[in-house]
């Protein structure tokens, strides 16, 4: 079955594709031995810096290491262009269309999304109706997934407008690398990406309230029992920033305050790990203990910036994805540079009939699902999931979107037998602030088991280190 | 730096000194146990750890008897007892986790590896492996741990609280111990027989539970007595476990931190009152009378450590 | 109308709270129906005005030392105006965001079916027969009473007992009209007149083409008079309520609340 999709290394007739063309000299005269040896070594790197990645219900503790693959993932300069240019489009985009839909609305006005979509969705936070952000960017930090059927081709499969995580490992995994084969490196103009907090942290200062150039920023996590925990350490400590939870910070007279050693401290920007739901509990959830009350208030005034914006979630929303190509050319009055993949918005009649009736063939996605949850791979289920999973779409036809099975591409992977190929996906981090950037490179999933399509981390799947090639 | 933060930090390195304490008075049962003297000397030295972490109850409630290998599971590594090993190190290691950003990779690495090492490990593991074998490797991590946090950690904020933690512990187990012992002492004073040599390895086990028996021989050249004993624990700052010598760096620290906090006035008092203090004087108003007092003037230093730094709700 | 007001509201605890943080709307919208002069909130320690995304007047309330008695009072004029339930307003609010349930409002089979019986008016008649239809029906339906449902009553529930006060027939009334699409919303206010006691009070509104916002309070089997003072509209009493709040510590709390109109006159 892995012999019909495209490989990120091997063309179909054998040859090695031009990015790799070092690297497998050098992967064709290393002994297994040897590749055991470093893919040990890079575990016991992982496990003493504690990357650690906790998960939801399972067993036994609550840690667990996301498996790292020695093999890097290498995409050529000119392939990176297209991928760079791409994202950053889609993220200006993405900001255009989340400031409209709180602001005027013209987008739906002017009829190209039907306004249900968006004024009756839940994503829709009527508590940013009339505000005004600096630079009038919302999604801040954007992790755009991308998975790619063949040399030409990349598709954006999902936008992440709200928390998206994952770029420690984007850095961890190349720190590791950088120890564990520095020969590989000298062999390779390996563009570099350890600058990603830096730029990260301007990003952050430059949306500071009233342009205050020196503003305190810190990270706001839910706790060290949330499942990127790691990272937002991780992130806080290479910002050095303070890493806060909602208890650590309380509203005076309309500003945010620290409570740190030597009393108050005021804070411009906050760069939170943490739902929208649990921010305030006066505004959201009553119930919240995470939050800080009052902080809706303190940002409505202008006195603190969220990041990312409170209402992201509306345009990384799966239905408002099927939209994305309209968008871009409303707003940028460019063509998509990224395709999407082809999606059946189950709203429509015809497609929710053609997707019935094809369920095996398809991976149907709820609308607001994540982290591979609540999601159908049709040829990877049995008969009876997809019967239930059937049920469930006959129920509530809008809360799904399905689309093809797609041919993700593979990369040659470290498993037990040796080297395999298996399917990857790409997630860059692209910082909005006063401009919008992307460091080159980002974090390249990968599905350990074979045949598996899945490469979420929640799901088991692994990381890799991304290589863009300088030309 | 967050309250918070500090708060985790002044616990990490509290809970470690706890560690180390713990241990020292294990591994002190066990070589008291070789003697053959103590086995008939009436006090039992296994009551100690219970007495001295106030488990006593809970731990007769679990485990009926008190012998020297169910104390030592008990105090090693059983997690129902907040005071084992176990237990105390794993919240070393949720109070570093929370802090993950203020700690070097090296202390991170430190304490994350001892946790890792023990985690999994039963009482059982613990004595196929050799358990004195097992308490030297701990004492060994927590010398580890001090030794990479007073070498690896900048001398800043985070350093000083931890540091705070360790002091105030430490300063606590002193005077615990110490009245345990005189308390002991007093009991026994009235019984006949071979009361010397008992009292001779009673008070070893005080000084080598609190690392002082180099200092003693030092310090006074002369045999073992109670009274030197409390002098020694009690007064010589040189002594890096003695009751001034902790109350004198906590003094440093907090004067660094914010000479104005309201806690400085309870440290400055109890500086006084350590100056001015005699230890014949001390034997008539009752050592163990001084040194409750002593352990209740700490933990009021500890709380208002908490109140006046950390923002405590 | 001239309206003077004044509404206190105390809570009193058994046992001492460390610090209680509220936010208030109590500030009468300012717009074409109603003109607010003289506002004023006192008692808590601090008080921050903030506008939310409803384009409702938000004071963040914070009470930061001990404390076991608190009392918030408001007091002010309103002008208003008689409009026979009509509100051509204009505030930016895009209606087509009113048809989305929440917690509060959401429906149930039960509802669902009840509802249902409103087809045909709103088929024939038009929306605003259709809205006066389902606010008589309602009354018929579902009793008042005092006692009987809590604030975190959803509108399924209430319809399951029967019974409610008047946030549960707005809760209701908007739940019935967003079955058929018609964009409704929730309104906290004061009524002030007619035969019952000045009071804190809870209505609804509807979108009708071609007039804009009507409100309909369904507890009173009327559209609002001049009598009526509109605090703060949202999707349901949760997003629009006069005071929601945290405490830190704490037992034992009791609430009391006094409506009183001070002065009432034509103008």
């Amino acid at each position: 079955m892995l012999e019909n999709f495209f490989d990120e290394m091997h063309e179909q007739n054998g040859e090695v594709r031009e990015p790799y063309n070092t690297y497998a000299g050098w992967l064709h005269s290393t002994e297994l031995e040897e590749l055991v040896r470093c893919h040990e070594q890079a575990d016991l790197i992982f496990r003493r810096v504690g990357i650690t990645f906790n998960v939801y219900g399972a067993d036994g503790g609550v840690e667990r290491l996301i498996p790292f693959d020695i093999v890097p993932r290498i995409i050529s300069a000119k392939e990176w262009d297209i991928i760079e240019r791409g994202v950053i489009q889609r993220v200006k985009a993405l900001n255009a269309f989340l400031h409209d839909v709180y602001h005027d609305q013209a987008i739906l006005k002017s009829g190209l999304i039907p306004p249900d979509l968006v004024l009756t969705n839940e994503a829709f936070r009527p508590e940013m109706l009339g505000l005004n952000i600096p630079h009038n960017v919302y999604s801040h930090i954007s992790g755009i997934d991308i998975v790619r059927v063949d040399s030409e081709t990349f598709y954006v499969l999902e936008d992440n407008a709200r928390t998206p995580s994952g770029v420690s490992y984007m850095l961890e995994n190349r720190q590791a690398m950088m120890r564990l084969f520095p020969d590989l490196f000298a062999k390779h103009r390996v563009a570099p990406v350890s600058h990603y907090p830096e730029l990260l942290l301007q990003t952050l200062a430059s949306v500071a309230p009233r342009g205050n150039s020196m503003p305190t920023i810190v990270l706001m996590t839910p706790g060290q029992y949330n499942s990127a925990y790691f990272e937002h350490a991780f992130l806080a400590q290479e910002m050095g920033i303070e890493l806060v939870e909602g208890q650590d910070l309380f509203v005076d007279e309309g500003y945010v305050y620290m409570r740190t050693t030597r009393g108050p401290q005021r804070v411009d920007v906050i760069y939170r790990r943490i739902d929208d739901d649990f921010l305030d509990p006066l505004a959201f959830r009553p119930d919240s203990a995470l939050g800080v009350p009052g902080l809706l208030s303190a940002y409505r005034m202008g006195n603190v910036a969220i990041c990312n914006a409170i209402g992201g979630g509306i345009a990384d929303d799966k239905a408002i994805y099927t939209y994305m190509p309209d968008i871009i050319k409303f707003y940028l009055s460019q063509e998509p540079i990224l395709k999407n993949v082809p999606t059946y918005n189950l709203r429509r009649k015809d497609d929710l009939a053609y997707a019935l009736e094809n369920m095996e063939q398809l991976v149907v996605k709820e609308v607001h699902g994540s982290g591979g949850y609540g999601m159908l791979v049709g040829p990877a289920s049995t008969k009876k999931q997809v019967a239930e999973f059937r049920a469930k779409v006959k129920a509530d036809p809008s809360n799904f979107i399905a689309q093809p099975t797609l041919c993700l591409s593979t990369c040659p992977t470290f498993v037990d037998s040796g080297i395999a190929p298996r399917h990857v996906d790409l997630r860059p981090f692209v910082l909005s602030g006063r401009e919008t950037r992307v460091v080159p490179g980002g974090l390249t999933r990968v599905a350990m088991e074979k045949g598996s399509l899945v490469v979420n981390s929640s799901q088991g799947g692994g990381t890799k280190d991304t290589w863009i090639l300088e030309s | 730096m967050l309250g918070r933060a500090a708060d985790n930090l002044f616990w990490m390195a509290k809970n470690m000194e706890r560690i180390e304490n713990v241990v020292r008075l294990l591994q002190t049962g066990r070589t008291s146990n070789m003697l053959s003297d103590n086995g008939s000397a009436g006090d039992n030295i296994w009551e100690m750890p219970l007495d001295i972490c106030g488990q006593k109850d809970a731990f007769l409630a679990d485990y009926g008897e008190v012998s020297d290998g169910r104390v030592c599971a008990y105090m090693l590594s059983d997690m129902n007892n907040p005071s084992s090993v176990r237990s105390l190190l794993s919240n070393v290691r949720e109070n570093a986790r929370a802090t993950r950003h203020f700690l070097t990779s090296d202390l991170w690495d430190c304490i994350n590896r001892t946790w890792l090492s023990i985690k999994d490990l039963s009482y059982k593991d613990i004595q196929r492996r050799s358990i004195d074998d097992h308490l030297e490797w701990m004492i060994d991590r927590c010398y580890m741990f001090k030794g990479v946090l007073s070498g690896s950690m900048r001398r800043g904020e985070s350093l000083q609280f931890a540091i705070l933690g360790q002091c105030i512990e430490r300063a606590d187990n002193s005077a615990r111990l110490l009245r345990l012992h005189s308390a002991n002492a007093e009991k026994n004073k009235t019984k006949q027989g071979n009361l010397q040599v008992r009292d001779y390895y009673r008070s070893m086990v005080l000084l080598n539970a609190l690392n002082a028996y180099k200092a003693y021989r030092e310090t006074f050249h002369s045999s073992i007595d109670l009274d030197k004993i409390a002098e020694l624990i009690i007064l010589h700052k040189e002594v890096p476990r003695s009751l001034r010598a902790c109350v004198d760096e906590i003094a440093d620290i907090l004067r660094v931190l914010n000479p104005t906090a309201s806690v400085m006035s309870e440290v400055y008092d109890l500086q006084y009152r350590l100056d001015t203090i005699q230890i014949a004087q001390l034997r008539r108003v009752g050592l163990g009378h001084f040194l409750l007092d002593f352990s209740k003037q700490m933990d009021e230093i500890s709380m208002n450590i908490q109140t006046d730094f950390m923002m405590v709700q | 109308m001239r309206i003077q007001i004044r509404h206190e509201t105390h809570f009193v605890l058994e046992k001492a709270a460390r610090r209680a943080l509220q936010y208030l709307r109590l500030t009468p919208r300012n717009d074409s129906n109603q003109r607010v002069g003289n506002w004023t909130i006192t008692g808590p320690e601090q008080l921050t005005r903030w506008i939310d995304g409803f384009g409702n007047i938000v004071y963040f309330a914070a009470e930061n030392t001990d404390h076991d008695d608190l009392k918030i009072i408001v007091e002010g004029e309103v002008e208003t105006k008689e409009t026979n339930g009509v509100l051509p307003l204009d505030d930016g609010l895009p209606p087509g965001m009113f048809v989305r349930p929440t917690a509060l409002t959401k429906s149930s089979k039960e509802l669902d079916k009840f509802a249902d019986q409103f087809a045909s008016s709103l088929q024939k008649e038009g929306e605003l027969s259709f809205l006066h239809t389902v606010m008589n029906e309602l009354a018929q339906e579902v009793e008042y009473a005092s006692g009987e449902s809590t604030v975190t009553c959803s509108a399924a529930e209430v319809f399951d007992h029967k019974k409610g006060v008047c946030q549960d027939f707005a809760h209701l009334f908007i739940a019935i009209c967003h079955h058929h699409n018609v964009p409704s919303r929730y309104v906290s206010g004061y009524i002030t007149g007619g035969a019952g006691e000045p009071a804190s009070h809870a209505w609804a509104e509807s979108y009708v083409q071609g007039l804009g916002w009507v409100s309909f309070d369904p507890a009173n089997l009327q559209c609002a008079t001049e009598s009526y003072v509109r605090l703060a509209i949202g999707y349901d009493y949760a997003t629009a309520a006069p005071i929601v709040g945290v405490r830190t510590g704490g037992q034992g709390e009791k609430m009391s609340v006094t409506v009183q109109v001070l002065s009432q006159s034509q103008s």
